[in-house]
């Protein structure tokens, strides 16, 4: 392996393990809301969640390269607030893989979450325990399975990601060349070593992932596929 | 003989002042009451009339949307500008799923409510709060899961557990969480008869050392003759009626339940030790008494208990027969004689200021020429006997309002 494919190895699991902590942060607190509202127009907000699951990635990828254009107002807010540009760089990679990456985060949580017994929790508030209580004593230790599927997922589903990539990132090594556009860029000037190392080490990485997660309970494997509620 | 049980009463909360009106769909509830600020009160009544709407309402689960309040003496729950949550609200609400936390054990359960009991004012203060250490807090967990037969269960996950089971520790959960009011939802209905009688036999005794007022939801007469202090009778979304349990189960013009499961509370004192025969004799008043099978329960010399006489149990005769199996034969006047469907009647007996009631044939009726006001004997074959809690019986003989 040259030194820019170890450099496009260590950039992936950086946008990987920030992208994974980005999509747990917004995507709890969004699969709670999405499991409890009555909201009547809660499906529009679960279909736009769902949509890169359907959608080909250079359709979004098109969209945020056209938003990350240094002069629309969210490329200038960012400018503004961080001193940096988002097209073509880590920043874009991150706000691409969080929208590309969420319904896979949020679709297990949502399931569980939507798992968990109502009188359950309108018991335990009776017993004197708030909004908050219940959250954190309750519904996540209730939903530890979910929990690392849903990050295992969104983990591995940002190290796959191409086609957003390869719209907004550019292949800039050691900023947006990471392992998938590495491997392109390989069989794109014939060097097929490399390309078979590289695309080795994906294949592994991702299977082993997935025999991990299946393996720790067909439970799991459950909610993922089908999103079947369980009890731990 | 009275004075010891008035005290309790003096020490408990205000009544609960209940102004209720919502509309949902085809269904209007629309109820006005003060509830008593002692004892079990049976909110009885057929399904959709709304017993468990109030219940929702009165532990903030659901808001009424025309108009609300609800308050514990000057403590507004809802109403005067306030409406709190169910957490703020210091209810502890069972229904007949346990609805136990999943992931912690029963230990950890009981543990969950105390670490959450707020400052409270009922009697389960001085051995278990908030601010107790954790070793008082153990000691009031072993006692509550005593009292609820769970101790051998401490370990266990819910799961584990049978339906009964799972009741007993919501229940001792929910007292172990202080409760300014305890809500029962039909908390025996998902049981089968023997874990029934489990909960019952857990309920009495709890019931009998607490006073923290309870209301109790359910449509079985056999439940509210077992546990209720008050009765509000509900229908179509109104109270219907409402006033101590042993008052209105004792009228025969008011149906309540088939009045085959229906009967009589008596309250009275233990005379004397259970006899050799395993019979135990209750002294009602001055002049009456009543031998019973005590079972198996545990009663001492001046215990006051409460006995159920079912009212197919009770027969008539005009004189007093020697020749009979039946021990108890009391004389008796008649109250009321009320015609119930299939021929029968519904007679009311006063035994000396407590009333019993009779299930005979209109034709005996007729046979034996009873009218209201004739003296004769009651023959009282089955008493069902319990510790009595401490109710003050003073409240027996002055609440004689029966609100139609």
């Amino acid at each position: 392996m040259s030194s820019n494919d170890w450099l496009a190895l260590w950039l992936t699991a950086k946008l990987a393990t920030v992208s994974t902590l980005a999509l747990m942060a917004i995507g709890i607190p969004l699969a709670w809301w999405l499991a409890r509202s009555q909201f009547r127009g809660k499906a529009i907000i679960e279909a736009l969640v769902a949509l890169p699951i359907v959608l080909p990635p250079t359709v979004i990828g098109f969209y945020l390269l056209i938003a990350f254009a240094p002069d629309t107002a969210m490329a200038k807010a960012w400018q503004a607030a961080f001193g940096r540009p988002l097209a073509f760089s880590f920043d874009g990679l991150v706000l691409g893989s969080i929208i590309y990456s969420l319904p896979f985060v949020v679709q297990p949580l949502q399931s569980r979450f939507e798992g968990i017994s109502r009188a359950t929790l309108l018991s335990a508030a009776s017993l004197g325990a708030g909004p908050m209580d219940r959250f954190f004593n309750i519904v996540l230790p209730l939903s530890k399975r979910a929990l690392l599927a849903a990050a295992a997922l969104g983990f591995c589903h940002t190290v796959g990601e191409f086609g957003i990539v390869l719209m907004i990132g550019g292949s800039i090594p050691g900023q947006t060349q990471v392992l998938s556009i590495a491997l392109f860029d390989h069989v794109e000037s014939m060097n097929f070593r490399s390309a078979h190392i590289l695309a080795m080490l994906l294949l592994l990485f991702s299977f082993i992932s997935l025999l991990i997660l299946y393996a720790k309970g067909a439970k799991t494997a459950r909610v993922v596929q089908r999103g079947e509620p369980f009890d731990e | 003989m009275n004075d010891s049980y008035q005290n309790r009463a003096a020490v408990a909360e205000p009544a609960l002042q209940v102004a209720l009106a919502s509309r949902s769909d085809n269904f209007y509830l629309d109820v006005k009451h003060s509830f008593a600020s002692t004892g079990i009160t049976a909110i009885f009544g057929p399904s959709g009339s709304g017993k468990s709407t109030l219940l929702s309402m009165l532990a903030g689960f659901i808001r009424p949307n025309i108009n609300g309040v609800i308050a514990l003496g000057n403590d507004y729950w809802l109403g005067n500008g306030r409406y709190l949550a169910v957490h703020q609200r210091q209810v502890a609400y069972v229904t007949q799923q346990a609805a136990l936390i999943p992931h912690l054990n029963v230990e950890q359960n009981l543990a969950f409510a105390q670490r959450r009991a707020g400052p409270r004012k009922s009697a389960w203060r001085s051995i278990g709060t908030a601010k107790a250490p954790v070793s008082s807090q153990r000691i009031a967990r072993q006692q509550a899961a005593e009292m609820f037969g769970i101790e051998s269960l401490l370990q266990q996950q819910p799961r584990d557990l049978s339906g009964g089971q799972q009741q007993r520790v919501a229940i001792c959960r929910a007292a172990l969480s202080n409760p300014r009011l305890l809500l029962l939802d039909e908390p025996l209905s998902a049981l089968d008869a023997v874990s029934r009688e489990q909960v019952l036999q857990a309920l009495e005794a709890w019931h009998s050392a607490r006073a923290t007022p309870c209301l109790y939801v359910t449509h079985s007469v056999h439940e509210v003759m077992r546990l209720a202090d008050h009765i509000v009778q509900m229908q179509a979304g109104k109270i219907l009626r409402h006033g101590r349990a042993e008052k209105l189960l004792c009228d025969p013009t008011i149906a309540i339940g088939d009045p085959g499961e229906r009967g009589a509370i008596v309250y009275g004192e233990l005379l004397n030790e259970t006899a050799a025969d395993g019979l135990a004799e209750i002294k009602l008043s001055a002049e009456r008494s009543l031998l019973c099978s005590a079972g198996t329960a545990h009663l001492h010399r001046g215990q006051r208990l409460r006995a159920r006489i079912y009212a197919r149990d009770v027969s008539i005769t005009l004189s007093e027969p020697d020749d009979s199996s039946i021990l108890n034969c009391i004389p008796a006047s008649i109250l009321a004689i009320h015609s119930i469907m299939g021929g029968r009647a519904m007679v009311a007996l006063d035994i000396k200021g407590q009333t019993i009631l009779a299930l005979v044939t209109e034709r005996s009726v007729d046979k034996l020429s009873l009218r209201t006001g004739c003296s004769v004997f009651a023959q009282v074959k089955g008493i069902a006997i319990n510790g009595a809690r401490a109710e003050p019986i003073a409240n027996v003989e002055n609440s004689n309002e029966i609100t139609a």
